[in-house]
């Protein structure tokens, strides 16, 4: 063996490990007869044995109040599993845990969730604007004849209390629209949303009175109906003629609100 | 442990913290950073303990890598902040080195010395000298955690304890390092 073979396995001699036995001889041998090699078997041992002294001193350990602390984020972390399990067990078989707080907390918001996509599911779909029949072109619609107060008869209600913008809208336009090629009709089906929130109906006697900002005709795709309830007086300001005697009392009277939130038209409700 | 179960949690704490916490002591030489290390290591273990692979090394070498992974963080970052110390400057105050140079060490004196020539080593040579020496792990086991193959973990081994002699000698003078091999030998 060679003082760089040597070298090699040095550390192994020095320390007594597993090592293959042939090596281990031509080491042991050559460090007999090499002097350089052999001191430097001795220092490896030296080393070797000051390591070991300072791996038996190795004895620090985390103060406790590191211990402390992460139990203490483990219980919190965990908290609420165990508690969880720990009252599934300790009820008899036949009875099943309701669950948690938390658990509840979650079912309800996930309930009240479901419960406002359906609600503006099914006010969007009362309001959809009525596409059977041909439509004035929304150029037409924005010519748009000043309100009626007065609807006409044929005017068409899909439901009570729903004003149909389509519907009352062409009752200005039904001679153009009656001249309407179907292709012309087709194609308004996807053009001809935009209705004037203007014009107004009448239902079953009740008339839709425009409010009074709407000078500019605005333009309404849909739109939705509210009930609410106001004051004679307010409603006086709003234009809707009701006696104003007993200014303080209230009636209930129907808004039209277009997609931008802004109302149209108001009728009371009899 | 991952379920929640308290108790394993703190088994598994009381078993390894020590190691844990040594291994970054060795390495830093601050116990404050050590008791961070492993404040740190462990609440890993509580939020990430899904990703432990068992396939991949037992928990123990886990453990290590992710003490290991911050002490190497945090000395790059003191390495780009702090100057390096003259490597001979850095035993200036060492305890009895100046003293009665025929004395025996103490043991102590001997513990601190090896200690303080550890902390002196670089970074990669001081980690297989804490891993295999201090802490005892076998070559596999120190080549788990230091994420390198077992060659490699041996290589290193070797040249970090001939720094480690080097350093020894180089304690003010030959004759330090000498009584530090003699007494070495002689325990």
């Amino acid at each position: 063996m060679s003082c760089q073979d040597f070298k090699r396995v040095v550390e192994e001699l020095a320390d007594g490990r597993l090592m293959d036995a042939a090596a281990r001889d031509a080491g042991l041998g050559h460090a007999a007869v090499c002097v350089a090699c052999a001191a430097r078997l001795m220092e490896a041992r030296g080393i070797g044995a000051g390591l070991r002294v300072a791996a038996r001193a190795e004895t620090e350990e985390a103060p406790a109040r590191v211990r402390e602390s992460l139990l203490a984020a483990f219980a919190e972390r965990h908290g609420g599993v165990l508690e969880e399990r720990k009252r599934e067990e300790a009820l008899p078989a036949n009875v099943v845990a309701l669950p948690s707080r938390r658990a509840a907390r979650w079912w309800f918001a996930a309930a009240a969730a479901a419960a406002v996509i359906l609600l503006s599911l099914t006010l969007s779909s009362l309001v959809r604007v009525s596409t059977d029949g041909p439509r004035p072109k929304p150029q037409e619609l924005s010519q748009a004849q000043p309100l009626p107060t007065q609807a006409p008869a044929e005017a068409k209600v899909e439901k009570p209390g729903i004003l149909v913008g389509g519907d009352v809208a062409r009752q200005g336009s039904s001679k153009k629209a009656a001249a309407r090629t179907p292709r012309a009709a087709r194609s308004f089906k996807h053009e001809a949303r935009a209705e004037s929130a203007a014009a107004v109906a009448q239902t079953n006697g009740n008339e839709y009175f425009p409010l009074t900002y709407l000078a500019g005709a605005t333009a309404m795709e849909s739109g939705t109906v509210v009930r609410v309830e106001l004051s004679r007086t307010a409603l006086i300001s709003l234009g809707v003629p009701v006696q104003p005697d007993r200014p303080e009392e209230t009636l209930k009277a129907d808004v039209v609100l277009g997609d931008d939130g802004v109302a149209r038209a108001i009728r009371l409700v009899r | 442990m991952l379920g929640g179960c308290a108790e394993s949690f703190a088994a598994l704490y009381d078993r390894r913290q020590g190691g844990v916490y040594r291994f970054a002591l060795r390495m830093t030489g601050s116990e404050a950073f050590a008791e961070d290390v492993t404040q740190d290591v462990f609440l890993a273990l509580m939020r990430e303990g899904g990703r432990f692979d068992p396939s991949r090394g037992s928990v123990r070498s886990y453990l290590y890598g992710m003490a290991r992974h911050r002490v190497l963080r945090r000395l790059e970052r003191e390495r780009a902040h702090v100057p390096f110390e003259d490597e001979g400057g850095a035993f200036e105050e060492l305890p009895g080195a100046a003293d009665d140079p025929f004395a025996d060490l103490a043991r102590e004196e001997l513990v601190g010395l090896v200690r303080q020539a550890v902390l002196s080593l670089p970074t990669h040579f001081r980690e297989v000298i804490v891993l295999c020496h201090l802490q005892e792990m076998n070559y596999a086991e120190a080549a788990e955690v230091v994420s390198c193959p077992v060659g490699t973990v041996r290589s290193r081994l070797a040249r970090a304890r001939e720094m480690l002699t080097g350093k020894l000698r180089a304690l003010r003078g030959p004759s330090v390092g000498e009584r530090v091999i003699k007494a070495g030998q002689a325990i």
